[in-house]
């Protein structure tokens, strides 16, 4: 018994920022009813109460994760190694960002249930990247996918967002059942559900007796997972999904499954390839050329129909899809080349959530509590009204499009060092230099669309320049989130070296 | 020296940055005011930086062919594979470092001072023109001033290409916000047209670093390191066509050469005039400076077997071609913009003669084009500001009612169209006799254009400014026409001072050059591959002989290799031409009485 | 003469007009404004005085002796890149002394005469401004040590020219034929700029010592590479006719005329036009070694003198008259520098006799020119020679000072035009005895006699029309013109005793030729006496051009138009300048505009369109996308399942393209 407690302890350890917002979520969930009527009536202000809460609950982790530090261990359920570390912090991080984003998005009624929605959101983030056992990785994603239902229905309530809600709902189990799928063909090859257990099983077997049980698992985990990542052709929810949700909402969708996707499969591909790394995935040749199919693919689709969107959160949509397309070349890279992919995929995924909740917290803040900016009309003559929230989305669109000096151009660097580095055979060497082809092509093509929301804002007169403009509450939550995005996005190209100290 | 380098590249950042925040309670007047300030401080420090580059060792061996004579650095990230996987080759693999490395040169020394004195005439030209959101106006300038001496400055691959890439931001703004009627399809081309052609350049940049990296340089982007690296170790002949022509995909969107320019045209009538002024003054010289600065010491095999030809045939394309598109507008300011691309077409050429005449006749031609074209961009804006239109059918006879602008137009004119002892002439010569020395038929192409260039301003000024007056309308409530104001002289009459300074003595400004333009040169006199090695040579020999029996005077030592910085390499390679031309050195003395003692190449 | 002065002097010929030059033009419309002149008067003066200082210091001991060293006054390094060092310094031999004191004083008379011509005119400073910039750069042109610096101050001329015959710019006529004047200037400095080219590549320098000073050097190269020197001299030559207005790019110079009167004689008779000739004349010792290129320059010498004579014939405009005899004339200088085929000693007679033209040439053109202005002064800027008559009464100065510069051009025995003639008759006549392209000289030298004969008789039809018939003035200059005051008639006393005598001081003694031995590059040459068939020759001829003159203009003034119409088209195609500028504009300028709008429409409609058009791929590529984005579930979750079969496939090695 005392061994159980002890190893419960154990494990408990390895988890502690995710225990501290499991706390804060418990108590945003036995709370936040309470303090609201049987009518749905709340006290004016509830969710800056609610609000402070789970920035403070999640300070906290943030500091005990901080104070932590990078560590390594292995163990049972959970594991503690750099990529953990990593995707703490970058969840944390960003954590505080879509917070702020959410704080005026929700009514006061429903506050407490979102931001503890969000809390275990990115509690769940974290213990994917924490899980070390096939279990823990898919309650995890699970920890991840429902309260996002629960968030897409609180944040808006009317015809379009319960379809948005559905079709996310409905994608989002069909993909798990994937992903699930693909973690019991892995079981039954190993007979085991612990990754160090799989890894030592795998290694020791005769060469070559399960590899078609384990490509089958393979290509389960990738499809299951591009789910979550937004890649084509497992993309199809995102447009619809952010055209019927909130700017915070779409933020988060934009961001956190994708963190979610990529380090679960930066966790389960080399087992499913029977591997310790990206060095040999099986089959090798097979496995490239599929994600970076998969990569090429994305891009493309991504970047041409958001060429053509008029309403903004869809455009967005596409360019996440586009965005994770350029994410699955560092995934497809691996760590072989002298660049590693890994890092820069994982550098990327620091750089893109800040230009993408900034963008998102901009427009959100753009217009306080009056309708929200979706058509691109509506971004008219923007930098006229409000040219300082102009001129920051304009920081974001730029540092999507990859222009230094943003963190974008940082990022889609490395991932062009990076796929031109790769390989040591020619066939690899061309489906790198095919990637890169690609990305620059995509960031051509992908130029036109943000500069055109740039132009919108600065080139064009206000749509209707006599319309009486109602005084603008100024909603300073999502303000500072967009500020901190897009200052960030620069202070990151200007001194890089700590994110990619703290990648490694 | 080094905080006089960063103070240029911040005091404009830093005056920017404080507009923008401060675009909401500063007036217009307040505004300008401050931007001029800005603008004139960052003048005398590109001045005072000129001053004291006077006092740096100049000469020395070099150890390579692009080496600033001061720099700094600073580390900014490396990517240091610590791969998880320890079995991993890679792992071993030295850290791929990136830094910022500012320096200075010859070169860039002297763009600096012409950005520096373009940005002040462009914030005097747009003192009245500018009225909508001044503040704004002046923020985009002035960060349009710090990008393009971030470029000028930077040494380094990733440095050069993030300023290359961010002078498009401000740029893009200042077209599309103060521009002309179709000021926002213009400046969309504009971005696009360049950002995916500078995308192309970024591709071939890319694998140019890891190529060095691979090889086993610690800073691969380093241009210093790389280019004494592709000395010493030539890259393959088939590597390098590929990277030369990824690479200068951007340069020669951004030249522009025939036949990607068409976004110039646009992009400059639509502009505003200071917009004008930055774009055809400096901008334009981003593409060949990047063609001088990483093509030339880079990739010495491509480009003489590709370069040449390509861009010779595209810059006498260019020339013609640019000059008679130029001839049928009836625009001033299309005209102008046309007789860019013609005018640059020279540069390149001058570029790619390879040799130092050439060269030193392209980087003067780059100074002289930004001198004369932003000038008349200037006066074309003064015509603008006074009229509100630049077509030659709504004007003429302007002389009788601006003498003084007519003046300084005829003047500028003849600075644009080479009249010697203006500053066109000197780099035009330069270039198009460095051009006539590798190949002939491109100079005596090019030097047609001479006679089209000829042509098609003196008709301008002869529509514009000659015969009958001829005035728009005047409404009423518009204050009366006047010549040249105060604010305007000050802001083209340093201009065209300096064009004929540069005509009459032009030295100085060659001297300063000179060894950067030699470093480069030497690329190709001593570092060819083995097989042209021996061609090579054998031109060197004939050169030898011909001077032997023709030539007595002492210019002739340009054709004498640099005295090798690396002896042992040297050393060690049998060079028959170099002692041949070392025996050559002391030649015989001029025939004519010459007063003074003979000048030395060196 | 110690050096150091020499030296000083020789700096001073052309810092004097250029001092001048800048004085006016900053201090001239504010300050001096009425006294514009004053800086121009002076600093000429000091060139004149100046240059004949050199002239006489650079031959101290005589005439007889060869080989004198050129004077080199260093200046200052100007371009030095690339193996060109090119200075800027100041080289006086023989030819370039002659030619200075030649510019030198025909410009300080010509300004002389400006000052009372353009009285009053609101552009008085600028004028004066440009004209001393003209000298300067005239003189600098002269001096110059090298091609290189020689082409500089060719095209600052150039400039000037532009500046002078735009001068009144709100005159269409006058601001088109100044870009006229330059544009075609142009083209010829095309061809002398990559003749510059190819003696760089050749020589490795640029300097006249170097160049044309070694002749071992260069009969070396004739040896080995003869079409090399021939295309060099060819180019040069291209340069020398687009200055010095030779055929077919003669176009711009009757156009000259645009500008003020004393431009016109500055242009034709001191300045721009002899540039040209000074070139070839210079690089006679590079011309040596081409006895093709020396035919074409005679060739193209006598094209253009037979067709300008042809034109003056008919002209009514009398500065036009005066500009069609400058082209013949110049004609004839290139006729002679081509007629040295023969070997050295041929050359050098040849280019004595060029450059003895083109002496005498300018003191009587530009005689002619200002009478002509006087002319014009008094007939109230009235210039058709049909509007007046009869002047020789009303402006008795004008008529005897035009009177001696009409036979001195026309050649009149003992007067200046006379002798230089005779020399050119004579070279050319010897030539054509010569054993390379001899025929080719025959014919040159009929068409030289023949030329001879039509300007005596244009040059006197122009004199007859104005000063004798009945006396009419048009209204323009009101009832009673009046002469010319003295700051107009000095110059012209002073030119007609020049156009008198100086032909006659030079010629007798032979003045002229051992003077020339003196330039580098040369060889010495004995004087070949005077040959009495050639003089009687000439007599004959110009004795026929006045008399039939005279008899078609004054005796039975109805005969020209009996004869026009019986001539016909012939008559018309003189009076139209024999259609050259149409055939110009048609065969070059109209389809030069027609490609320039052809090329400017293909620029917006193919190139920008093309490079629209690949912008626009991306849009029309994302139909196909687009098509399976309809919003509907189970469509999505079809394609989902699709995608993870593709995966499965794919993974499993089944698809057909995966390499194992």
């Amino acid at each position: 018994m005392p061994e159980a407690i002890a190893q419960i302890r154990g494990t408990a350890g390895l988890i502690v920022p995710e225990i501290i917002l499991l706390a804060a979520v418990c108590a945003l969930f036995f709370l936040g009813p309470l303090m609201v009527s049987g009518s749905g009536e709340a006290p004016a202000g509830l969710r800056n109460r609610w609000g402070w809460l789970s920035l403070f609950a999640l300070a906290a982790a943030w500091f005990v994760w901080y104070r932590g530090g990078p560590a390594d261990v292995r163990g049972g359920l959970f594991q503690l190694d750099g990529l953990v570390w990593y995707a703490r912090g970058l969840t944390l991080s960003t954590g505080f960002l879509l917070i702020l984003v959410l704080w005026n998005q929700i009514d006061d009624s429903h506050a407490a249930e979102a931001h503890a929605c969000l809390l275990s959101i990115l509690m769940g983030a974290n213990l994917v990247a924490a899980a070390n056992d096939l279990i823990a990785m898919f309650l995890a994603l699970e920890l991840v996918s429902i309260p996002t239902y629960v968030l897409l229905y609180l944040g808006r309530r009317d015809r379009i967002g319960g379809e948005a809600t559905l079709k996310y709902f409905l994608l989002s189990i069909f993909s798990s059942a994937i992903v699930l799928y693909g973690m019991t063909w892995v079981y039954g090859v190993a007979g085991n559900t612990n990754f160090t257990a799989i890894r030592e099983i795998l290694a020791a077997r005769v060469p070559h007796t399960a590899d078609g049980l384990l490509e089958v698992a393979f290509a389960l985990l990738v499809a299951g997972l591009c789910f979550r990542i937004a890649a084509v052709p497992f993309h199809f929810y995102a447009p619809d999904v952010f055209q019927g949700t909130t700017a915070s909402n779409a933020a988060l969708l934009s961001l956190v499954p994708k963190v979610v996707g990529f380090v679960a499969l930066i966790r389960l591909l080399p087992l499913a390839s029977a591997s310790e790394s990206w060095q040999r995935l099986l089959p090798e040749f097979n496995a490239k050329l599929l994600l970076g199919s998969l990569a090429v693919v994305s891009m493309f689709v991504g970047n041409l129909l958001a060429l053509r969107q008029k309403h903004l959160y869809r455009l967005m949509a596409y360019s996440s899809i586009a965005h994770a397309g350029y994410m699955l070349i560092g995934l497809t890279v691996g760590d072989v080349a002298p660049v590693s992919g890994r890092e820069a995929l994982l550098f990327y995924l620091a750089t893109y959530g800040l230009m993408t909740i900034g963008v998102f917290a901009l427009l959100h803040a753009a217009t306080g509590d009056r309708p929200p900016l979706q058509a691109d009309d509506d971004l008219r003559g923007l930098a006229r009204q409000q040219p300082m929230n102009a001129l920051l989305l304009a920081v974001c669109l730029f540092s999507l499009t990859g222009l230094p000096p943003t963190a974008g151009f940082l990022g889609k660097f490395n991932l062009f060092l990076a796929a031109w580095a790769d390989g040591t055979m020619i066939g690899e060497r061309i489906i790198g230099h095919v990637l890169a082809i690609a990305l620059a092509i995509n960031a051509a093509i992908s130029a036109y669309y943000y500069l055109r929301l740039v132009a919108l804002m600065f080139l064009e007169p206000a749509a209707q320049p006599d319309a009486p403009v109602a005084p603008l509450r100024f909603a300073w939550a999502p303000w500072v989130a967009g500020v901190a995005c897009s200052l960030g996005s620069i202070a990151i190209f200007i001194a890089p070296q700590w994110l990619w100290d703290s990648i490694r | 020296m080094s905080s006089l380098l960063l103070s240029l590249l911040f005091v404009p950042l830093a005056a920017a940055l404080l507009l923008l925040v401060g675009r909401s309670f500063l007036s217009q007047g307040a505004a300008r005011r401050f931007a001029l300030a800005a603008s004139v401080v960052t003048l005398l420090l590109s001045l005072s930086l000129g001053n004291e580059f006077r006092h740096l060792p100049s000469g020395g061996p070099r150890l390579s062919p692009v080496e600033p004579r001061h720099a700094i650095s600073y580390h900014w990230f490396n990517l240091n594979h610590a791969a998880s996987d320890t079995n991993s080759a890679a792992a071993n693999a030295d850290p791929l470092n990136f830094s910022f490395v500012f320096g200075v040169d010859g070169i860039s020394l002297t763009l600096i001072v012409l950005t520096a004195l373009l940005t002040v005439s462009g914030v005097l030209i747009s003192w009245e023109a500018i009225r909508d959101r001044a503040s704004g106006f002046y923020a985009c300038l002035l960060l349009l001033e710090a990008a393009l001496m971030g470029v000028f400055m930077a040494f380094d691959l990733v440095l050069f290409y993030v300023f290359f890439e961010f002078t498009l931001v401000p740029l893009f703004f200042m077209i599309g916000i103060w521009g002309g009627p179709e000021r926002r399809y213009a400046a969309i081309k504009f971005f696009l047209y360049t950002f995916a052609g500078s995308v192309v350049t970024l591709l071939g940049l890319v694998s140019l670093v890891l190529a060095a990296s691979s090889a086993g340089i610690a800073t691969p982007t380093s241009l210093p390191a790389l280019a004494r690296w592709a000395v010493e170790h030539p890259l393959k002949p088939e590597w390098q066509i590929a990277l030369f022509l990824a690479i200068s995909v951007g340069f020669m969107v951004k030249v522009p050469v025939f036949p990607l320019h068409t976004w110039l045209p646009l992009a400059h009538v639509e502009a505003p005039t200071a917009g004008s002024v930055m774009l055809a003054g400096v901008l334009l010289k981003l593409g060949t400076f990047g063609l001088l600065r990483i093509c030339l010491p880079l990739f010495p095999h491509a480009c003489q077997t590709v370069g040449v030809p390509l861009m010779a045939i595209l810059a006498v394309a260019g020339i013609i071609y640019g000059s008679l598109c130029a001839l049928a507008q009836r625009d001033i300011k299309k005209l102008v913009a046309y007789s860019s691309v013609a005018h640059l077409g020279f540069c390149v050429l001058g570029l790619f003669a390879l040799n130092s005449a050439g060269i030193s006749g392209g980087v003067l031609q780059m100074i002289n084009h930004g001198l004369s074209t932003g000038a008349l961009f200037l006066l074309v804006g003064m015509v603008y500001d006074r009229y509100h239109t630049r077509q030659l059918d709504d004007l003429g006879g302007l002389a009788a009612r601006l003498p003084l602008i007519a003046a300084i137009f005829v003047f500028i004119t003849m600075s644009s169209i080479g009249l010697p002892g203006l500053n066109g002439f000197v780099g035009e010569y330069l270039s198009l006799v460095g051009m006539f020395r590798r190949e002939p038929i491109y100079a005596v192409l090019g030097t047609a254009g001479v006679v089209l260039g000829a042509w098609y301003m003196l008709t301008m000024l002869q529509h514009a400014f000659f015969g009958q007056l001829h005035e728009p309308l005047h409404g009423h409530g518009e204050p009366p026409i006047r010549d040249l104001t105060f604010r305007e002289a000050v802001a083209v009459v340093p201009i065209g001072a300096l064009c004929l300074w540069i005509g009459v003595t032009p030295g100085p400004l060659l001297e300063i050059i000179r060894p950067d333009v030699d470093a480069v040169v030497a690329v190709y006199d001593e570092y060819l591959p083995p097989n042209e090695r021996v061609a090579a040579k054998r031109g060197r020999m004939q050169d030898a002989v011909g001077r032997e029996h023709f030539a007595p005077a002492p210019s002739g030592t340009a054709f004498i290799p640099m005295p090798s910085p690396r002896a042992p390499k040297i050393a060690s390679l049998p060079h028959p031409a170099l002692e041949l031309a070392r025996v050559e050195t002391p030649s015989s003395s001029a025939s004519a009485t010459r007063l003074s003692p003979p000048a030395t190449e060196r | 003469m110690p050096e150091n002065i020499q030296y000083l002097v020789m700096w001073l010929i052309p810092i004097a007009p250029l001092a001048a030059s800048v004085v006016t033009a900053t201090l001239g419309p504010r300050g001096l404004r009425e006294k514009s002149h004053l800086p121009c008067w002076f600093g000429l003066a000091v060139a004149t005085v100046c240059a004949y200082v050199l002239l006489f210091s650079i031959v101290p001991t005589g005439f007889s002796e060869h080989g004198t060293t050129p004077v080199v006054a260093s200046g200052y390094s100007w371009i030095n890149a690339g193996g060109i060092d090119v200075r800027v310094d100041l080289r006086a031999d023989g030819m370039a002394a002659i030619m200075l004191s030649m510019v030198t004083a025909v410009s300080l008379l010509v300004a002389v005469f400006a000052a009372g011509y353009m009285h009053g005119d609101p552009g008085y400073a600028r004028f004066f401004a440009a004209f001393s910039l003209f000298v300067f750069s005239m003189c600098m042109l002269v001096l110059a040590p090298s091609f290189l610096q020689l082409f500089v101050f060719w095209e600052g001329v150039g400039l000037c020219s532009y500046l002078l015959i735009g001068f009144w710019f709100k005159k269409p006529s006058a601001a088109a034929a100044a870009k006229k004047a330059f544009v075609v200037n142009r083209i010829g400095d095309f061809g002398f700029l990559i003749g510059i080219f190819l003696i760089w590549t050749t020589f490795h320098s640029l300097d006249f010592s170097t160049v044309l000073g070694n002749t071992n050097q260069l009969a070396q190269l004739a040896a080995e590479q003869p079409g090399r020197i021939t295309l060099i001299c060819l180019l040069l030559l291209l340069g020398a006719m687009g200055k010095s207005a030779q055929f077919p790019l003669h176009v711009w110079l009757p156009d000259a005329m645009e500008g003020p009167t004393p431009v016109s004689a500055l242009i034709h008779a001191a300045t721009m036009v002899t540039a040209g000739v000074y070139l070839v004349a210079r690089c006679t010792p590079l011309f040596i070694y081409s006895p093709t290129a020396q035919v074409v320059v005679s060739c193209i010498g006598a094209v253009t003198a037979l067709i300008a004579a042809l034109i003056a014939l008919t002209q009514f405009d009398l500065k036009r008259v005066l500009a069609y005899s400058t082209v013949s004339q110049l004609g004839f200088m290139f006729m002679a520098l081509g007629a040295g085929a023969a070997g050295a000693e041929a050359a050098t007679h040849a280019t004595t006799a060029a450059m003895f033209h083109l002496y005498t040439h300018a003191f009587f053109k530009a005689l002619l020119f200002l009478a002509a202005g006087s002319v014009m002064h008094a007939m109230g800027d009235v210039i058709d020679i049909r509007r007046f008559s009869g002047l020789r009464r009303a402006l008795p100065i004008t008529h005897w000072t035009f009177l001696c510069g009409a036979a001195a051009l026309a050649g009149v025995p003992l007067l200046s035009g006379f002798w230089s003639k005779d020399e050119i008759f004579a070279v050319v006549y010897h030539a054509a005895h010569g054993d390379h392209y001899g025929r080719v000289f025959c014919i040159v030298f009929v068409v030289a006699a023949f030329t001879a004969l039509l300007t005596a008789f244009y040059t006197f039809r122009a004199y007859f029309l104005t000063f004798w018939g009945e006396e009419r003035f048009p209204e323009e200059a009101g009832h009673h013109p009046h002469e010319a005051p003295p700051v107009m008639a000095g110059p012209l006393r002073l030119l007609a005793l020049c156009a008198v005598v100086i032909g006659g001081l030079v010629g007798l003694t032979g003045w002229f030729g051992t003077f020339l031995h003196h330039s580098a590059g040369l060889a010495e040459a004995h004087e070949h006496g005077l040959s009495p068939g050639l003089m009687s020759l000439s007599v004959t001829l110009v004795a026929i051009g006045i008399g039939l003159a005279w008899w078609m203009y004054v005796r039975s003034p109805e005969l020209p138009g009996r004869v026009a119409v019986a001539l016909g088209p012939l008559y018309h195609a003189s009076l139209n300048k024999l259609y050259f500028d149409e055939f110009f504009w048609t065969l070059l300028v109209a389809p030069l505009r027609a490609v320039a709008w052809l090329a400017s429409w293909f620029d917006r409609g193919i190139i920008d369109s093309i490079v629209d058009g690949i912008a626009h791929i991306p849009r029309l590529l994302s139909n196909v996308p687009m098509w399976f984005h309809g919003g509907r579930l189970p469509a999505y979750a079809l394609i989902m399942w699709a995608g993870l079969l593709a995966c499965l496939l794919f993974a499993m090695g089944m698809l057909p393209y995966t390499i194992n």
